[in-house]
């Protein structure tokens, strides 16, 4: 009955719920109707149209407030809605938090305009609403854009330019990195993975293999990408799948695997060359875009496939692999012939080891 | 005293973007004042530029600076078309004028766009050097400090009261100008915006110039209020209370503080005294070094001004008011002041006599009032300066010495003032100015010009200020002894008589002379002089509270005024020392010998059957206080005399039941009580207060001609007011309360209806009886079956709606205590029988104990509306008091939030049915507690409503207010029920402050709507188990809360509150008092949300603004917020949508006391 009716406090107050739903995408009316099953209006003599007005005075300060948000240092600095630290924090968290279903979809793809219109489809899927699809990849694309040509520290940066969490910077990390080297994650078989195994396994590469890893000296790129110097050494390891040198390693591997049970050692006895070579492949082709982005396809198909098949379970894979990558330490080559190259080998296989090993299926 | 003006820009922050094709913006400042400019570099490509600008000076004179904000605007640079305005900030710089303070201004402002909103901030650094060149002609009123604030601000102490002041001005609307049908909106809103500001700030000054002249030092309750009257221009009004106070300095305990407490009044005053002309001021300056030898002249050289009443004690009694009923003045066209349209509220008989406030006693108030002056004067001449007089020989006097032979009119005290409209303002913004001159030139504040006089040319500077400038006699002399304040010092009121009210209707017409029109201060002067003849006739000298009121509706405007009869206690030596004040002698003058009668509506042709509402469950008068406690060794706590009657017993100034007090037992107190302030600090409430609204909406016929129209609304208003009164009446008494504080009626004219709101706090006075509890009985025959049982359900709703207020209210208590002391006033427990008794109804009537609601049929209407009437849901308690009455202010936790509600609601008088026009209020009480729902247990308070009716169909209702959060408190459930047993009975008799301790019952348990008629008492006693059961749901409602992140006792940023003080601070400095007129327009309302997209919008950043004001003096809080205007206009069809706001308030640095004293920022700015 009332065109306008709305109520402004001093204080901005942030309902969490209303907020919620809000940013689940709920229109007004489907939010009141929601917090009604929530809350006893008998106890305030309400009718759900008061419900409703309120609800209405929040979602028209989101609207305004989502401006803001679009970059959160405006919100800090902005004196029109006055409102607590904590209740800053909690609505740019809660804005840029995201679903990780969600999320999975998007990961490695192109954020282009397309995608943004084939998000009916994930939000079929995902049983998200698309308002809220929407609002998840306009982040990632504009944390995207804000971070891409930034030097340094991906999650710092990520944290100075949208005030997020860090946990929630690492993840919008993990994500700007995938999608900055299109990391190809849509592929059937590697649809049992979730958003968190990717995540995981791309903030290892962030903290190994990019420009801010430890190791790398020159930090004037950003850590998106990949650290070029690395990729060129890794090139070096290419020895390794060398005849010589493989059987080497054979030996060492084999001896290290004593203690193994005896499936694993026939299995590895008989493989060894090709896992080997595999390994040593991904190392190198991680300096061509072309095969980099398959990286995540080539772990699971040439790595994690044969070890499924012969029913390892994931602490044998991660055994396996650890002395794989310790034997090869002790080689000629990397030992005597080319010592620079065991950190690079470190850098290299620590993370593949983890990698394989988070993305192993979990039975 | 010219000062230099500095201002330096810094940078700005979060500008939009101006150029789409680089996505940024080139921007620069232009600085303007007082007709120079000054501009900053461009800024190439950026959001966020960065000038940090040289200082830019501006050489000016006070009296601009009073005048004129600072106009800054930030504009986007364009090497080939004009550049595009960003947005506008304008400065007001009167707080740098006040003394003591830093003279600077620094921080982030926010830039406003009329079409935008705001667009980013500035950050500017404002600084001012005053040249000590003390000038006592100049027409500036630096030093003079105001405030909003209708109390005395705390931390000062009140050192005199010089009285009302007044001022108006004039000017046309540049809305309605020719050239705004050329020129865009924004830049209309421009014009108007900076007109509305200087307009203002010149207001201010003006009114400055009369309270430096009465010899006051600060103007308390400054309000300002706009109206727009159209084509006809716009008016801008100010009233406040000229007073003189000091700072409270710690170990300066002596009330009066001659030298050592008041060193800033000296200072503002050796200001004043010292003459160094300058050449606009001469003719002042002249004016006044003779002003001593003029003196007796001026009266009549200045005869001609007057359209008061100052030879009233030598015309017939009644000329004043006959002076302008009867002859309007040629300038109004049309005038209705004789309408009959003027009450005095007051505690009316139930039968709804209406009584117009009588003429006659204002005749011998202005005898006396001469006389006195006379008396004054000498004791002046005696070089008594203290004025100490006590009261009853000033009326012994008085009474005396009403001989006209000296008419004290010291004209020559305002003058000034008027020559300065004469002579040409500087500014040129005002056409002209108010010449009225109330208050100002007489009584107490002409003695204490004649006191500075005096001193200058003794000594050239004073160190002793007066002490006392109001005194009995002196007051009287006041021409409107009139208080803008709603609180006043502990003793201050003596006693209260009853809302006063004044209202007329005028045709608006076209200011044809600026210089001369005297028709705005004419209409004010009528109602004023209203106001104070029905203060008379309740033999009360003061009018508290008092307020003014417009509203307009195409050419017809309705004046309002308001405020509260009262007797006070004019030695302030006496009330600061919080003594016994002399008992307050009723003089012996004739006082209020006629009544009128004017609209003692008869019901008792149509009557059909009368509903006695009252006896069955009459509850004994409450007793709260055997007199012997009181007069025995406990310490008083409460004052019952402010409750005593100020007139007397055998001449009535309106028909009223008079009862002994139930304290004191001696003096007559009213049954019922109206006043316009908040309740005084000692006045004994035992209750816990109630929102109480009358809400009235009648429809009006239009197309008429003005003045028919006119003639309609002025003969409809009576009508309105009745019934405004009856409901408030209604209400009141089914709450079992008897008296409302902070009672405000606003009349508001549409197009075709106009409403009525009145909006007060109901509470119980102890020493005022109870209302009798209601019981029906029929007294004419029942036609039919049908209507018996609707008479009888009337009853039982009737009944039941009683019970749950008393319970919820806490007046319970009062009844029990009552029952304990098993006094006179037998129960008239025979519940069943009365319906029955018919014969009985002729006793009720005459019974004073009886309340007598006559009504045509059961369904009558008002009826049925006051028993609908909400009640705030658990954990909330609502009033429009400052301070919660019946709340001790220690469970007061938090000042959680001042918000603002505004709705629009179509709403047709007639046609819509299905909308009550109360429930439009109804349902905006019930949406803010239920936004405010995380908050409670809390307490909303100094709820503001304000209604407007712009449009045909259309009611606008802004309300503004605050909440307070409340500590729990103390176990409920066993306070009460070991109440009645284990208290000892001294304890309960004893006029306690409500709520020290046990007693209180903040949620008063919701028996379930008790459907018998059974007495309230028994209630009590015999059904504890219903208690148990809101208990429940009571800890129900917190247990859920307490899943909830736990507030923070204190919220970060400035907090705005429309209180006097902080909540859990401590005002440390005034910093200024600010008042904005905004506007806001959009031509694109759907993309911004809607209308209610628009408003929410704008009103957030009307409180952001205002914030940044506030913060950018060095203060974190703003007091004394008032929203004086909110209008809305609209065209969805085109789009667009146009609000005007004007907010004000007292901008303050608090320190709380949870927070180490913060540095002046202003002074740790690390600027330059």
């Amino acid at each position: 009955m009332n065109e306008v009716e709305v109520f402004v406090g001093n204080h901005t107050m942030i309902d969490p719920e209303v907020y919620d739903l809000w940013l689940r995408g709920c229109t007004a009316d489907e939010a009141a109707q929601c917090l009604q099953k929530q809350e006893s209006l008998q106890t305030f003599q309400a009718t759900i149209d008061d419900l409703l007005s309120d609800v209405q005075d929040n979602f028209r300060l989101f609207c305004f407030l989502e401006n803001m948000l679009k970059s959160p240092p405006r919100l800090r600095d902005q004196q029109i809605y006055q409102m607590a630290q904590d209740t800053q924090t909690m609505l740019i968290e809660k804005y840029y938090g995201f679903d990780p279903v969600v999320v999975r979809e998007f990961l490695g793809k192109k954020l282009a305009s397309r995608t943004r219109k084939d998000l009916d489809d994930i939000s079929e899927l995902a049983r998200v609403p698309l308002r809220s699809c929407r609002r998840q990849f306009d982040n990632i694309k504009r944390v995207f854009k804000a971070v891409e040509e930034l030097k340094g520290s991906l999650v710092e940066n990520i944290q100075t330019h949208f005030l997020l969490s860090e946990p929630l910077a690492r993840d919008y990390a993990a994500i700007t990195f995938i999608c900055n080297n299109r990391f190809e994650t849509g592929k059937k078989k590697l649809s049992y993975l979730r958003f968190r195994d990717f995540a995981d396994c791309a903030g290892r590469m962030i903290t190994n293999w990019s420009y801010s890893s430890v190791e790398c000296i020159i930090h004037e790129n950003n850590d998106v990408d990949l650290d070029r110097n690395f990729l060129l050494s890794l090139r070096e390891v290419k020895v390794m799948a060398e005849k010589e040198c493989l059987e080497e390693h054979r030996q060492l591997m084999l001896k290290a695997a004593q203690g193994f049970p005896e499936h694993m050692k026939g299995h590895l006895s008989e493989n060894f060359r090709t896992l080997s070579k595999t390994i040593v492949n991904i190392a190198y082709g991680l300096n061509h875009n072309r095969e980099s982005k398959d990286i995540f396809i080539d772990l699971f198909e040439k790595l994690i496939e044969p070890f499924t098949q012969c029913q390892y379970s994931c602490g044998e894979v991660q055994k396996v692999m650890t002395a794989y990558k310790d034997s090869a330490l002790q080689t000629e080559f990397l030992a005597r012939t080319s010592p620079h190259l065991q950190t690079v080998w470190e850098r290299y296989m620590g993370t593949l080891c983890a990698c394989v090993v988070r993305m192993y299926p979990k039975q | 005293m010219p000062g230099r003006l500095k201002v330096k820009l810094l940078a700005a922050r979060d500008l939009p973007v101006m150029d789409r094709a680089s996505d940024s913006t080139d921007a620069f400042v232009e600085v303007r004042f007082d007709g120079g400019m000054c501009k900053t570099d461009v800024c190439k490509k950026s959001l966020n530029p960065q000038w940090n600008s040289e200082w830019f000076m501006f050489e000016v004179d006070d009296e601009v600076l009073q005048d004129e904000p600072l106009d800054i605007r930030v504009l986007d640079y364009d090497t080939y078309s004009a550049h595009d305005a960003i947005g506008k900030v304008y400065i007001d710089l009167t707080p740098l004028l006040i003394n003591d303070l830093p003279y600077a201004i620094s921080g982030w402002f926010p830039i406003y766009d009329t079409m935008h909103g705001i667009r980013g901030e500035l950050s500017v650094y404002v600084k001012l050097e005053l040249f000590n060149d003390f000038n006592k002609f100049r027409q500036s009123s630096c030093g003079i400090q105001f405030f909003c604030t209708a109390a005395v601000p705390s931390g000062y102490r009140l050192q005199g009261v010089q009285g009302f002041v007044e001022e108006l001005v004039v000017n046309d609307d540049p809305e309605y100008q020719l050239i705004d049908k050329i020129r865009t909106s924004r830049a209309s809103n421009e014009a108007r915006q900076r007109l509305f500001s200087k307009l203002s700030g010149g207001l201010q000054r003006k009114v400055g110039v009369k309270v430096m002249e009465m010899g006051g030092n600060a103007v308390l309750g400054y309000t300002q209020n706009f109206d727009l009257e159209g084509e006809s221009g716009i008016v801008v009004r100010a009233i406040g209370t000229a007073v003189q106070i000091c700072k409270i300095r710690l170990g300066h305990l002596t009330p009066m503080g001659s030298s050592p407490g008041a060193p800033k009044e000296t200072h503002s005053l050796t200001n004043t005294s010292h003459s160094h002309s300058n050449h606009h001021h001469h003719h002042h300056h002249n004016h006044r070094r003779h002003s001593q030898s003029r003196r007796r002249h001026s009266h009549q050289q200045h005869h001609h001004h007057h359209h008061n009443n100052h030879d009233s004690t030598t015309s017939p009694p009644l000329s004043p008011v006959k002076s302008y009923g009867s002859s309007p003045p040629p300038s109004a066209p049309a005038v209705f002041s004789g309408s009959p349209s003027r009450f005095v509220f007051g505690s009316y008989e139930d039968k709804g006599h209406l009584n117009r406030g009588h003429l006659g006693g204002q005749s011998v108030g202005q005898g006396q009032g001469h006389g006195q002056g006379d008396e004054a004067d000498n004791e002046y001449e005696d070089g008594d300066n203290a004025f100490s007089c006590s009261s009853p020989r000033v009326d012994e006097e008085s009474g005396m010495a009403g001989s006209p032979s000296l008419v004290p009119s010291h004209r020559h005290s305002v003058s000034p003032v008027r020559t300065t409209g004469a002579a040409g303002d500087k500014s040129g913004s005002n056409r002209r100015l108010s010449d009225s001159d109330m208050g100002s030139p007489q009584g107490g504040n002409s003695l204490e010009d004649n006191g500075s006089g005096f001193n200058l040319s003794n000594s050239g500077s004073r160190h002793t200020p007066p002490r006392s400038n109001l005194n009995q006699q002196n007051f009287n002399l006041l021409e409107y002894p009139f208080f803008t304040m709603r609180s006043f010092p502990a003793g201050f009121i003596v006693s209260l008589g009853s809302m006063v009210s004044a209202r007329s209707v005028k045709l608006l017409d076209k200011i044809h002379n600026p210089e001369e029109p005297e028709t705005r201060d004419m209409w004010w002067n009528e109602i004023r002089t209203e106001i104070r003849s029905h203060a008379r006739s309740m033999n009360c000298h003061a009018v508290l509270g008092y307020i003014e009121q417009t509203t307009i509706c195409d050419e017809i405007i309705i004046l309002s005024a308001s405020g509260t009869a009262a007797r006070i206690q004019c030695d302030l030596d006496q009330c600061l020392q919080g003594t016994q004040p002399p008992p307050t002698q009723i003089p012996t003058g004739p006082v209020a010998p006629s009544l009128e009668h004017q609209h003692s509506i008869d019901h008792g042709k149509e009557k059909k059957l009368t509903v006695d509402i009252g006896l069955a469950n009459q509850l004994a008068q409450m007793r709260m206080n055997a007199s012997a406690n009181a007069e025995g060794s406990e310490e008083p706590a409460h004052k019952c005399s402010v409750c005593h009657i100020p007139y007397r017993a055998n001449s009535l100034p309106f028909p009223v039941n008079l009862t002994n007090c139930a304290m004191c037992k001696r003096k007559k107190v009213p049954d019922v009580l109206f006043t316009t302030i908040d309740p005084p600090k000692d006045v004994p409430i035992v209750s816990h207060g109630a929102l109480i609204q009358a809400r009235v909406c009648r429809p009006k016929g239009k197309g008429k001609g003005s003045e028919t129209s006119a003639r309609e609304v002025s003969d409809s208003l009576p009508f309105l007011e009745y019934e405004v009164h009856t409901q408030l009446l209604y209400k009141l008494k089914l709450r079992g309360l008897n008296a409302l504080f902070g009672l405000k009626i606003q009349i508001c004219l549409g197009e075709n209806m106009i409403a009525a709101l009145a909006t007060g706090t109901a509470v119980f006075l102890g020493p005022m009886p109870a209302p009798p509890s209601p019981k029906l009985s029929t007294q004419v025959q029942l036609a039919t079956q049908a209507e018996s049982r609707d008479l009888a359900e009337l009853q039982a709703r009737i009944t039941g709606v009683v019970q749950h207020h008393r319970q919820r209210l806490n007046t319970q208590r009062a009844a029990v205590i009552d029952m304990t002391n098993g006094d006179s006033n037998s129960l008239n427990a025979a519940s069943d029988d009365s319906d029955e008794d018919q014969s009985d109804a002729e006793t009720f009537i005459n019974n004073k104990d009886t309340f007598v609601l006559e009504i045509d049929d059961p369904k009558d209407e008002i009826l049925a509306l006051v028993l609908r009437d909400s009640t705030p849901p658990d954990g909330f308690e609502v009033c429009n008091t400052q301070l919660p009455p019946g709340i001790p202010p220690s469970r007061i936790a938090s000042h959680a939030q001042m918000f603002t509600q505004m709705a629009q609601i179509r709403y047709l008088p007639n046609i819509n049915t299905k909308l009550e026009f109360a429930d439009i209020f109804d349902m905006l009480l019930r949406r803010i507690c239920f936004k405010l729902r995380r908050l409670a247990p809390c307490c909303l308070t100094d709820l503001n409503f304000h209604m407007e009716i712009p449009d045909e169909d259309e009611v606008q209702i802004a309300v503004t207010g605050c909440c307070l959060t409340l500590g729990e408190p103390q176990t409920q459930n066993t306070a009460l029920l070991t109440l009645p047993s284990t208290a000892p009975s001294s304890k309960r008799a004893s006029p306690r402050p409500p709520g020290t301790g046990q007693e209180e019952m903040m949620f008063n348990m919701e028996v379930e709507a008790d459907k018998e008629p059974s007495s309230s008492a028994s209630v009590t006693r015999t059904q504890p188990p219903s208690f148990n059961v809101p208990g429940l749901r009571q800890s129900k409602i917190y247990e859920r809360r307490k899943g909830q992140p736990k507030m923070p006792q204190r919220l970060q940023g400035v907090e705005l509150t429309p209180l006097p003080a902080v909540i859990g601070g401590k005002i440390v400095k005034y910093l200024g008092n600010y008042n904005f007129f905004l506007i806001r327009e959009s031509t694109s309302v759907k993309e911004c949300g809607g209308l209610a997209g628009f408003m929410q919008c704008f009103i957030g950043e009307m409180m952001a603004i205002v914030r940044g004001h506030v913060s950018a003096l060095g203060g974190n809080a703003l007091v004394g917020y008032q929203m004086s205007h909110c209008v809305l206009f609209s065209n969805l069809h085109k789009n667009q949508a146009q609000c005007l706001i004007n907010v004000c308030g007292d901008a303050v640095q608090a320190n709380y006391d949870n927070e180490p004293v913060s540095a002046d920022p202003l002074l740790t700015a690390d600027i330059s």
